[in-house]
């Protein structure tokens, strides 16, 4: 049975679940709220039938934060950054990037186990650094992106291959590990 | 059993997925604000990736008391072992009925260190039985939650709760003493500390015992003598065939059967602590329904232990004729019975009529909960009210006392009663 069609099952799960786990569901949807005021902060503009359409995947996340919904947020809000915003390297993206860091940790920590957990507090302290590695690295593409657009290097072939040849090997190690299990 | 293996949670096919769809665009696009937004959860991905576990840990889960009494608590311990990579492990237990854990929602979880994780779930029985506990799911995951492993069921542990006995006491003596030491003042004269009479003296009698008065006003030499000090034998004859009410609990509302329980650990306790001989009898069970009378604290939990494996209606239509009691002559009967059953109403007057003394004790609380704004079942409610009055009058017309339980006291005055008409003189046919 499909988890959203389980309406019992569903509310029961909103209904058992610690505080703990419904903050973690209101950091998702502060999170995604927050992606989605940046964007026309960052210049993108707003459109009310793309971020309806964010809005719903946005509550079906916080919803089921354990199901592959977050995974289907993140993919649009991705896309909907790319397809509004026009190329920026502003503070907004870093926000951006932090927030979205923020949405998929919360997901990731309130899919942890069944309505009721409460995870330690140094297991928290815990997520709250690897967050700030996470966000580290952000910071670090952000700063090297700025710093190259301050060189104005011409575009380069060889450059898009050799990233293309990296993500592709990213991809790669990713199946052939993914798949194994 | 199946067999567990380690497996990419929904947190790392995210950051997987969507690291490498955005980055994918970003280089083909030229965005590297695109680029920005994946380093996160490519830094995330990389890191799952890397420190992906080998090994299956092994879960084993035991009870820290097999035995609880009442309202008292235990803790289930979970021990997750050998779990190298893993990194927090969350045990969920099945809350059965009567079973209440801190957290309320029996879920717990705790880091994996050095490859071994601790889980302890306090748990509290809240009614007397024997029921199974610590059934549930193990689920481990591993750094930085990239793959997990489970949910892996725990066996269920067995845990007897015994029945808190409830406060009972009695000053009243047996009315048949039939052992040889105890407290019961017996009807035979012997050593005792029971005044018996004051008697001429006779030879082999202490010096100690001389009564200096009678014998300087009559002349004679006279002694104290006492009656001899036996023990008794008690029968606990507890009908578990019928219960009424809705228990809530050691906290909450009693329903019969749990009355009957907790006054016949009661009154065992009584009588098993100043010596005396107590067995148990159970109506209305097919296994273990009856202990011998015996003697002694260990025997003592014997009999709650028994008392704690009582099904309520496992078999409630026994045949009474088919019943063995093996209650030895003199022996002192309690039944503990809301008496709604002619199998304990038979059983009770076939006792009778061997000659034992027996007591019905009445558990039927007067606030039992049996209608629910039901007008149908209120009514159906009096009607068998009405007639167990009639299975009451019945057992009082062959001379046999009921009494409600009440806690200290509750047999004191039948006892008395039965052992003034056990000392009155009787008439026997010849």
């Amino acid at each position: 049975m499909s988890v959203l069609s389980d309406t019992t099952g569903l509310l029961d799960r909103i209904a058992l679940s610690s505080r703990q786990q419904q903050w973690l569901r209101l950091l998702v949807l502060a999170s995604g709220i927050g992606f989605l005021a940046l964007i026309p902060a960052a210049g993108g503009g707003f459109n009310p039938v793309l971020s309806g359409a964010a809005f719903v995947l946005l509550v079906i996340s916080v919803l089921i934060p354990d199901s592959n919904a977050p995974l289907g947020l993140v993919l649009y809000l991705g896309g909907l950054w790319a397809v509004t915003v026009p190329r920026t390297l502003g503070v907004e993206l870093l926000l951006a990037a932090v927030v979205l860091t923020a949405l998929h940790v919360a997901c990731a920590l309130a899919s942890y186990g069944p309505p009721g957990l409460t995870l330690n507090a140094s297991f928290l302290a815990l997520w709250w650094r690897r967050f700030g590695y996470c966000v580290g690295g952000a910071g670090l593409v952000w700063l090297l992106s700025r710093a190259l657009v301050l060189f104005d290097l011409p575009a380069s072939g060889l450059a898009l291959g050799a990233a293309l040849v990296l993500v592709l090997g990213w991809v790669t190690v990713l199946t052939v590990r993914l798949a194994r299990t | 059993m199946a067999t567990e293996s380690w497996r990419p949670t929904t947190t790392l096919v995210r950051a997987a997925l969507a690291s490498v769809a955005l980055a994918l665009v970003s280089v083909v696009t030229g965005r590297p604000d695109l680029l920005v937004l994946a380093a996160p959860l490519l830094v995330h991905a990389v890191c799952s990736v890397a420190r992906r576990p080998g090994a299956v840990p092994e879960v084993r889960s035991r009870l820290a008391h097999e035995t609880v009494r009442e309202g008292e608590g235990t803790t289930l311990d979970v021990a997750v072992d050998g779990g190298v990579g893993a990194e927090y492990a969350v045990l969920a237990v099945t809350l059965r009925r009567w079973l209440a854990a801190r957290p309320a929602s029996g879920v717990v979880s705790g880091s994996v260190v050095d490859g071994r994780a601790d889980l302890s779930l306090p748990v509290a029985s809240l009614r007397w039985g024997h029921r199974g506990m610590g059934d549930g799911l193990v689920a481990v995951r591993s750094a930085w939650s990239g793959y997990e492993l489970g949910p892996i069921p725990t066996t269920t542990q067995p845990l007897t709760t015994l029945p808190v006995p409830g406060r009972f006491d009695s000053r009243a003596a047996s009315p048949h003493p039939i052992g040889l030491v105890g407290t019961h003042p017996a009807r035979r004269p012997g050593e005792g500390n029971e005044f018996g009479s004051i008697r001429p003296f006779q030879p082999g009698d202490r010096l100690r015992r001389v009564q200096w008065r009678v014998s300087l006003r009559t002349g004679a030499l006279h002694v104290t003598s006492t009656v001899a000090e036996e023990d008794a034998s008690v029968l606990l004859v507890v009908d578990s065939g019928v219960e009424v009410g809705v228990s809530g609990g050691v906290h909450g509302h009693a329903s019969t059967l749990d009355v009957a329980v907790r006054a016949a650990g009661a009154v065992a306790e009584h009588y098993l602590v100043r010596g005396d001989r107590v067995g148990l009898r159970l109506l209305g069970s097919t296994h273990r329904n009856a202990v011998p009378a015996a003697a002694g604290r260990r025997h003592l939990r014997r009999v709650l232990e028994t008392l704690a494996h009582v099904v309520p209606g496992e078999h409630p239509d026994v045949d009474p004729s088919r019943l063995r009691f093996q209650a030895p002559a003199g022996s002192v009967v309690v039944v503990f019975s809301a008496m709604l059953s002619q199998t304990a109403v038979v059983a009770t007057t076939t006792l009778a009529a061997r000659g034992l003394d027996v007591v019905v004790v009445d558990t039927l609380p007067a606030d039992v909960q049996v209608s629910e704004d039901d007008r149908r079942r209120e009514l159906a409610w009096r009607m068998r009210l009405l007639e167990r009055e009639e299975l009451l009058e019945r057992v009082q017309r062959v001379g046999i006392p009921v009494v409600a339980w009440r806690g200290p006291g509750t047999l004191d005055e039948v006892l008395r009663r039965l052992g003034r008409r056990a000392a009155m003189p009787t008439l026997a046919r010849r």
